[in-house]
C-alpha cells in the first residue's frame, strides 16, 4: 500500500467511527501529497468532515478547491462527490434552490452507482423538507434499488430511514413500520448505534400513533438507553419527549410530567427549538389534564413563542385554539377540552 | 443601553449602582413603588432593580413586588439587599414571587460583579430569545440587531450605530445588504418593534401606551409601523407571542431576501438523513 493509500484508509476509518479529530489528520496529509488525485480526495474528505462538524463555511471553501482539482484532473465521479456535499451544505442552510441545482449536476456527473444512490437520497431529503412527500418516496426507493445492487450498507441504512420518514408521512404506517424493521437490522448488523436509535425512537412515534402504548414505551426506553449511552443529549430530549407523549395519551401524567420537563430543559440549554416547541406543547396538555389551567396556559404560551420564533403557522393557530379552550368558562357556559391538532 | 428602574433607598448603594452601570444602562432611580410601576408604565424599562427590605413590613413590599410581576412580566426583577435585615427565609419567598436575580449587599455588588449580575438576568429576557434566532449570522451584523433592540428607547441614527460598532456606515450598509438584512435605518425599525413586541406580552400595557414609552410619533405611527414591518396589528402581535412572532417576521424577511426558503426545522430524530 501506498502512503497516500494507508491515509485514505486510516482517514475513512476514523470518520466511520466517529473520531473525526483522526480524520482530519489522516485527511490533511492526503491533501498535502503530490499525487494530484489523491490531494483532491484528501480536500473532499476534509470538506466532508467540516460539514460533519457543522462548519460550513469551511466545508464550502474546502469543496471549492478540491472541485477545481478534480477538474484539473478530469475526475467526473469525484466532481458528482462534490457537487453532492455542496448541495448537503445548501440543503442545510435552508438554500434550497442552490442544493437542487448542486445535486442536479452530481446527477448528470455520477457513473457510480453508490454515488448515485447517495444523490437520490439527498434529493429525496430535499424533497421531503419542500413537502413533496410523493417525490421524497420516489427518489428513496430508487436510493434503496441503487444501493441493494452495490451492497452500500452504510447508505442504504439512511435511505431506509428516509423511505419510512416518508411512509410516516403518507401515514403508510406498514409500509413505514417495514421499512423501519429493515434499517434497524442492517444498523444493528453494522453496530450503528445512532441510526439504531434515531429508528426506534420513529418506531415508537408510529406504535404511539397506533395507540399502541406498550410496544411504543418498550421502543422509546431502548432509544433512550441507546441515546444516553452514546451521551447524545438531543436525542435522549427528543425520546423523553416522546415518552411524555406516550404516558399522557394513556393517562399516566405523573409520568409524563418529570419526562416532558426534562427534555424542555435539555432542549433550552442545546437551542433546539422545535423540540422544546413540542415539549412545551406537550407539557401544557398535561396540565390542562390535570385542571391546572394557569400552568397549561404557561406552557402552552412557551410553546406558541417557540413556534412563533420559527413563523410555524400551522402549529401556532392550533396552540391558539387549544389556548381558547383552556379559558375555564365559554360564554355558552359549555367547557372545552384540550386537543392536539 | 437597556433601562434600569432602581427603587434603593440607601443612597450608597444607588451610587454603587451607578457607578457599576454607567455607559452600560441608562437608570431610572424610583422613590417609591407607585413611581415605580409609573415607570415601567411610561418608559420601556427591562429591568427593576429593588431593595425589598427597607421597611419594616416585607409582607407589604410583596404585595408590591406582586403587582410589578402581574403587570409587567417582561420587566426583569433583580433584588438587592443586605442579609440581614433579610432572611433566608424571605429571600426564598421573593424567588417564589419571580425574581430573577439577587444581588447581595457587601459581597456582590463590587462593580464588575454587579454588572454581570444584571447582565446575566437581563440575558434571560429577550436577548435570549434572540441570539440563539441570529446564532450564524456575521458578528457585525448579529452586534448591529443587538444594539437596535438593547437601544431601541434611543433615537438611534444610522450613523450612531456605525459609530457604536466602530465601523463606518459605508461597512455597516455593505455588510448588512450582504447578510441579506434590511437596511441600517429599517434596522433600528425592527429593533424598536422587537422591544414593542415584548412590552405587549404585557397584557396591562395598550398599544398607544407602547407607542408613547418607544418615542413613536403616535399611536397610529406605531400601528402602521407595525402593518408595514410586521403586517399585523399590536394585538395580534400580542396574541401570536408578542416579541418571538416579529423576531420570527424579522428571520422570514432576512431569509426570502438572501434566496432561503424557511421549513419548519423538525426535531433532528425526525429529520432526513443526508447522504456523502
Amino acid at each position: 500500500m501506498t502512503e497516500h493509500e494507508i491515509s485514505l484508509a486510516e482517514g475513512d476509518a476514523a470518520e466511520q467511527h466517529g473520531d473525526l479529530a483522526a480524520a482530519i489528520a489522516a485527511y490533511r496529509r492526503l491533501s498535502a501529497c503530490n499525487v494530484p488525485a489523491a490531494a483532491a480526495q484528501g480536500l473532499f474528505r476534509l470538506g466532508r468532515v467540516a460539514w460533519r462538524q457543522g462548519r460550513l463555511d469551511d466545508a464550502l471553501e474546502l469543496y471549492e478547491r478540491a472541485r477545481a482539482s478534480a477538474i484539473e484532473i478530469g475526475d467526473d465521479d469525484l466532481r458528482a462527490s462534490i457537487e453532492n456535499g455542496v448541495g448537503s451544505v445548501y440543503c442545510q442552510r435552508g438554500i434550497f434552490t442552490q442544493a437542487r441545482a448542486s445535486y442536479a449536476v452530481a446527477s448528470e456527473l455520477a457513473v457510480n452507482a453508490a454515488l448515485r444512490g447517495r444523490i437520490q437520497i439527498n434529493m429525496g431529503a430535499l424533497a421531503l423538507l419542500l413537502g413533496d412527500v410523493e417525490e421524497a418516496r420516489a427518489s428513496y426507493e430508487r436510493a434503496v434499488e441503487l444501493l441493494d445492487m452495490v451492497n452500500d450498507e452504510e447508505a442504504l441504512t439512511l435511505a431506509l430511514h428516509n423511505l419510512a420518514l416518508a411512509h410516516a408521512e403518507e401515514q403508510d404506517y406498514d409500509a413505514a413500520e417495514a421499512s423501519f424493521e429493515r434499517c434497524l437490522a442492517i444498523a444493528e448488523k453494522r453496530g450503528d448505534k445512532s441510526v439504531m436509535a434515531g429508528a426506534m425512537l420513529n418506531q415508537a412515534e408510529l406504535r404511539c400513533e397506533a395507540e399502541r402504548y406498550a410496544e411504543a414505551i418498550e421502543r422509546s426506553e431502548k432509544s433512550l438507553a441507546i441515546f444516553a449511552e452514546l451521551e447524545d443529549e438531543s436525542g435522549r430530549a427528543a425520546a423523553l419527549r416522546v415518552q411524555g407523549e406516550i404516558y399522557r395519551k394513556m393517562h399516566q401524567l405523573e409520568e409524563a410530567e418529570p419526562r416532558l420537563k426534562e427534555a424542555i430543559r435539555i432542549a433550552g440549554r442545546l437551542q433546539l427549538l422545535t423540540l422544546e416547541a413540542e415539549a412545551a406543547r406537550e407539557l401544557g396538555m398535561v396540565k390542562a389534564g390535570r385542571g391546572d389551567v394557569t400552568s397549561a396556559t404557561k406552557w402552552l404560551r412557551r410553546a406558541l413563542a417557540r413556534f412563533s420564533l420559527m413563523s410555524a403557522d400551522d402549529q401556532m393557530h392550533a396552540i391558539e385554539e387549544q389556548l381558547a379552550a383552556l379559558k375555564p368558562w365559554r360564554p355558552s357556559g359549555e367547557q372545552k377540552t384540550v386537543r392536539k391538532g | 443601553m437597556g433601562l434600569v428602574a432602581t427603587l434603593l433607598p440607601s443612597p450608597h448603594r444607588l451610587n454603587r449602582v451607578r457607578t457599576a452601570l454607567r455607559d452600560h444602562y441608562t437608570m431610572v432611580p424610583c422613590n417609591d413603588w407607585p413611581e415605580l410601576l409609573a415607570a415601567c408604565a411610561a418608559r420601556p424599562v427591562t429591568i427593576a432593580l429593588i431593595d425589598l427590605f427597607p421597611a419594616s413590613q416585607v409582607s407589604d413590599t410583596f404585595d408590591w413586588l406582586r403587582q410589578v410581576k402581574r403587570r409587567f412580566p417582561s420587566v426583569t426583577v433583580v433584588l438587592y439587599a443586605a442579609v440581614p435585615p433579610a432572611r433566608p427565609r424571605d429571600l426564598f419567598e421573593a424567588g417564589r414571587f419571580g425574581v430573577d436575580g439577587l444581588i447581595v449587599a457587601d459581597q456582590d455588588d463590587e462593580p464588575r460583579r454587579l454588572l454581570t449580575i444584571i447582565e446575566q438576568a437581563e440575558a434571560r429576557g429577550i436577548i435570549e430569545l434572540l441570539r440563539p434566532a441570529i446564532a450564524d449570522v456575521k458578528p457585525t451584523v448579529r452586534d448591529a440587531l443587538l444594539v437596535t433592540v438593547t437601544r431601541a428607547h434611543q433615537r438611534l441614527a444610522p450613523d450612531m450605530l456605525a459609530r457604536i460598532l466602530g465601523i463606518r456606515r459605508k461597512v455597516l450598509s455593505d455588510r448588512l445588504v450582504q447578510a441579506g438584512f434590511p437596511t441600517a435605518q429599517r434596522l433600528i425599525a425592527w429593533g424598536r418593534l422587537v422591544v414593542a413586541a415584548k412590552m405587549l406580552e404585557d397584557n396591562e400595557r395598550t398599544a398607544d401606551s407602547v407607542a408613547l414609552a418607544l418615542d413613536f410619533p403616535s399611536g397610529s405611527a406605531f400601528r402602521n409601523t407595525c402593518q408595514r414591518y410586521v403586517h399585523a396589528a399590536p394585538h395580534q402581535i400580542r396574541a401570536r407571542g408578542g416579541a418571538a412572532y416579529v423576531i420570527g417576521a424579522l428571520l422570514r424577511h432576512v431569509q426570502s431576501a438572501d434566496g432561503r426558503r424557511q421549513t419548519l426545522p423538525r426535531v433532528h430524530t425526525r429529520a432526513p438523513r443526508l447522504a456523502v
